[in-house]
Formats: C-alpha cells, sequence, structure tokens
C-alpha cells in the first residue's frame, strides 16, 4: 500500500486525470482499484457530493449575481464544475474561477433578457468586496453601473429585479479594502 | 446533550438552550481562508466569532473540525492547526474531535510539488499504514491541548476501499484508538449509512468497535438520492437510528455527550421546532439509558 500514492490518484481522478498512476505510485491492486472504480455509482455520488460542495462556494461568494441570474445561474455553475475538473481551496478563487468561465455566457444571456447587464458589475462588485477579507492584492476599483448602483444592489438583496440597464455606466462605484464609495470625478478621470 | 452551532442563525443556540449542556463549534467555520506569503491561514471573522461566544453564553464547548486533513499521508492543515491555537486561547473546550479521512493530497516532489484538492472529505483506506500515519498526529493533538482527542468514522460512498487483509472499517478504528490512545466521537448515523449503502451488518460493526473508547454520539437524518442512503444531515433522526442509540448507550460507559447534527444549510429545511423536538427525544433516551445503567 502507498498511502501518499493512492491519495494522490483518487485526488486526480475526482479532478479529472485521464491516466490511472502505475509504477512506483501505487500497487497493482491499488492501480486496479482506481481503474474500476470510477465505473462505479458510489463513485458518482462522490463525484455529485463534490460538485454540490463547489457549487456552495461560488454561492456563499456571489450571492447578488445569483439572484440576477435567477434560475440561470444553477446551469452555468454545473457547466463551471463539469469543465474545471480541479476544485479551488479558497471560495473566492473558485468564486473568481466561475466568473472568468461563464463571462461569454452571461454576456449572451444579456441579450435574452436586458436586466442581465448588470451581471458585469454585480459580478465584479462581489468579488471587490470578498477579495480583502480573503487577504488578496490590489488596489482599488472602479466599477461601472448601467444604473444607480444603489438601486441595482438594494434592489437584489431584497429579491427583486434591478432597474433597467444604460447603454452605459451612469455611476461608478470604487471599492477597496472591504468597503465601497461612489467614485469623484477626479477618481474617475485619472482612471481613464 | 449538545448541538452544532449554527453561525448563520445566531438565535438558534439561545432558543435551544434549555435543553442543552454544551455546544459543539466547529471553529473553522467561523474562519476565512487568508492567503499570507503563498501561504493558506485560516482567520477568524470577528463579527462571526463574537456572535458565536455569544451565542452559547454559559454552555460548555467542544470542538468540531472539518478542515484539519487528519489522514493526507505527508502532512495535515497546518493553518487548520494555528487556528485551533489561537481558539484554545479564546475559548475553554472540553475535548476536540476531527473526521478520520483526507481532504487533499501532496503531488510531485522539489519545484514541482503542490496541493490538490479533493473538494470534498474522502475516507481512509482500512490499512495498517492508516494507522501509521493517523495515530502520531491523534496523539500529538491530545498533547498539544492537554482535552481528550476523539477521532470520528466517516460515511463513504466508494466501494471496496483497500484494506489489509481481515480489515474493515471496525477494525481500522479498534487499531486506530488503540495505536494513539485516542477516544472516539461516534456518529452512529453515518455507521447506519454505511452498512445501508455497503450491505453491512451495523450491528456487527458496532459490536466489534471499541465502545469504551467512545466519548460523543452523533445521531442524524439525511435524504436518499440514486439509491443511496446521503450522509447529509437534513432531517430527523430515522427509527433504526434511535435503536443503534439506544443499544450502544447500554455498552458504552463513557460518553459524555450525544450531540444531534444538522447541516446549517438545512436548519431553515428541518425547522427549529424539529430540532427542539429531537432534543426533547435525545433527552429522554438517554435518560433511560442512564436509568437503566
Amino acid at each position: 500500500m502507498s498511502l501518499r500514492g493512492w491519495q494522490a490518484a483518487l485526488v486526480g481522478l475526482l479532478a479529472g486525470d485521464e491516466a490511472v498512476p502505475a509504477g512506483d505510485d501505487v500497487t497493482a491492486a491499488e492501480a486496479a482499484w482506481l481503474a474500476t472504480v470510477r465505473s462505479t455509482p458510489g463513485y458518482a455520488l462522490t463525484s455529485q457530493v463534490q460538485c454540490q460542495w463547489r457549487a456552495f462556494r461560488v454561492r456563499s461568494c456571489l450571492p447578488l449575481t445569483a439572484r440576477l441570474l435567477g434560475a440561470r445561474f444553477e446551469p452555468l455553475v454545473a457547466a463551471y464544475v463539469e469543465d474545471r475538473g480541479e476544485p479551488a481551496s479558497f471560495f473566492l478563487r473558485e468564486a473568481e474561477q466561475f466568473v472568468e468561465h461563464s463571462r461569454a455566457a452571461l454576456a449572451a444571456a444579456a441579450s435574452a433578457d436586458d436586466r442581465l447587464a448588470h451581471a458585469d458589475a454585480v459580478t465584479r462588485f462581489e468579488l471587490a468586496m470578498t477579495r480583502p477579507h480573503a487577504g488578496a492584492r490590489g488596489g482599488p476599483e472602479l466599477i461601472g453601473f448601467l444604473a444607480p448602483p444603489g438601486a441595482v444592489l438594494g434592489r437584489l438583496a431584497a429579491g427583486r429585479r434591478p432597474p433597467p440597464p444604460a447603454p452605459r455606466p451612469v455611476a461608478y462605484l470604487r471599492c477597496g479594502a472591504g468597503t465601497c464609495r461612489l467614485a469623484s470625478g477626479d477618481e474617475l478621470a485619472a482612471s481613464q | 446533550m449538545g448541538c452544532s452551532l449554527f453561525p448563520s442563525f445566531p438565535g438558534a443556540v439561545p432558543e435551544l438552550a434549555d435543553l442543552l449542556d454544551f455546544v459543539e463549534i466547529g471553529p473553522d467555520t467561523l474562519c476565512r481562508e487568508v492567503e499570507r506569503s503563498g501561504r493558506t491561514a485560516l482567520t477568524f471573522v470577528p463579527s462571526l466569532l463574537g456572535e458565536a461566544l455569544e451565542a452559547v453564553g454559559d454552555l460548555d464547548v467542544v470542538v468540531h473540525g472539518l478542515e484539519l486533513s487528519i489522514g493526507t499521508a505527508d502532512g495535515w492543515n497546518s493553518a487548520y492547526v494555528d487556528m485551533l491555537d489561537d481558539f484554545a486561547g479564546r475559548c475553554s473546550f472540553a475535548w476536540h474531535s476531527e473526521h478520520l479521512g483526507f481532504l487533499f493530497a501532496r503531488t510531485g516532489s522539489g519545484r514541482r510539488r503542490r496541493v490538490r484538492h479533493a473538494g470534498v472529505p474522502l475516507p481512509m483506506p482500512f490499512t495498517q499504514e492508516t494507522v501509521d500515519v493517523v495515530a502520531p498526529r491523534a496523539r500529538a493533538l491530545a498533547t498539544r491541548y492537554g482535552r481528550p482527542f476523539l477521532l470520528e468514522n466517516a460515511a463513504y460512498y466508494l466501494p471496496d476501499l483497500p484494506a489489509d487483509a481481515g480489515w474493515d472499517e471496525a477494525e481500522l478504528l479498534a487499531r486506530l484508538v488503540e495505536a494513539a490512545d485516542c477516544h472516539l466521537l461516534l456518529d452512529l448515523f453515518n455507521l447506519h449509512v454505511n452498512a445501508t449503502n455497503h450491505g453491512l451488518d451495523v450491528l456487527d460493526l458496532l459490536g466489534r468497535i471499541p465502545l469504551d473508547r467512545v466519548v460523543e454520539i452523533h445521531v442524524a437524518g439525511g435524504d436518499e438520492a440514486a439509491g443511496f442512503l446521503l450522509d447529509s444531515h437534513s432531517a430527523v433522526v430515522p427509527d433504526e437510528v434511535w435503536s443503534l442509540l439506544r443499544w450502544t448507550l447500554d455498552r458504552a460507559p463513557n460518553v459524555a455527550g450525544v450531540v444531534y447534527e444538522v447541516l446549517e444549510t438545512h436548519l431553515p429545511r428541518v425547522g427549529l421546532a424539529a430540532v427542539r423536538s429531537q432534543l426533547e427525544q435525545l433527552r429522554s433516551v438517554c435518560v433511560a439509558a442512564a436509568v437503566t445503567a
């Protein structure tokens, strides 16, 4: 038995590794177990529970995004988990990877429902507010909103639809160090 | 008798306090992960920690961790231990428990060495190598905090886990507590889940687990999916587990606490009234067992 090799192989399998290790890392019996286990119902369930935990992490970081997207959110998370087999350890990193993975799908969804045009600002806002608490580095960020930010975020927090979006940002939030406020004209000018 | 702390529902424990002797806190649930110089640290969210300690009030506390990964072959999660050091300085707890399993593995070597996360707790094989890895760590934790350390038996869905000849889950637990001189958190629902899903005789398993080492018991309920009983902590305790509890209490002389476990995310579904009712039933079972003893 090689516990180290077996654990690494099992974690790799759940992350989507194609090849089952052989040779010095695992014994022949372990290699045989690893080769057959993924066709078992118990493995499928373990994999499903793993996906549920990952989805929980994304939802925890992006609650307002989840409300904005409504029924579209879960399929997007499922597609992300399916495509990106390797789980992240941090809630924040899992959420960042989800947003990056879903960017094109979110843009496409906005053409079907104009309120989803707020998705870019809302995801950026939620990630920007989470990053300082997770020790992530980076300076303040200016985030353009297609409607008054208070109305967009406030309505989503209350479980209501946000106001219709304007074609261009009508206000910018300056998010940094775990706080946010409306950006001043000077700050906007300096950023351009 | 106790219940889990529900950090997102700080009013729950005070509402149940008249039925409780202690509260089980997962200190990692009061933390956020922070990256410092390329290392992961767990730091307390002051508001969550403050609310937790306020909710607990005068009740005793026991610690129940999830993030230690005590079974990872080449090293546990040291961020968890650092966090627990911090917690021990802020709050007195009667004992400390952790799930028997692993959450991550290290792969490669040298510059190519990296941590890969499973994203879900995974079971240990039933082998001497597992004992060799886990027992010294269990012993070290008991020494480090000067309090009993309890290993909790886990639920698993993977079939035919690697095992030494003649070993199974009960044998592994027996060998572990002997080698580590530690204690057990016996999760009767997990045992019921494993017996149901893998076609095992639960009383045969229980009969071979050293019940004199059991300090705490968990009872819970769960859902079914895809032909499996799930360790989801999302329901009231099924009749089979109440029977197992009575059976065990009659044979485990050192049980100091029994906890009804509900996962926080399922608390709204189960409802606080049902939790109260389960705790009342738990008390009556424990009282009856004490009278019998």
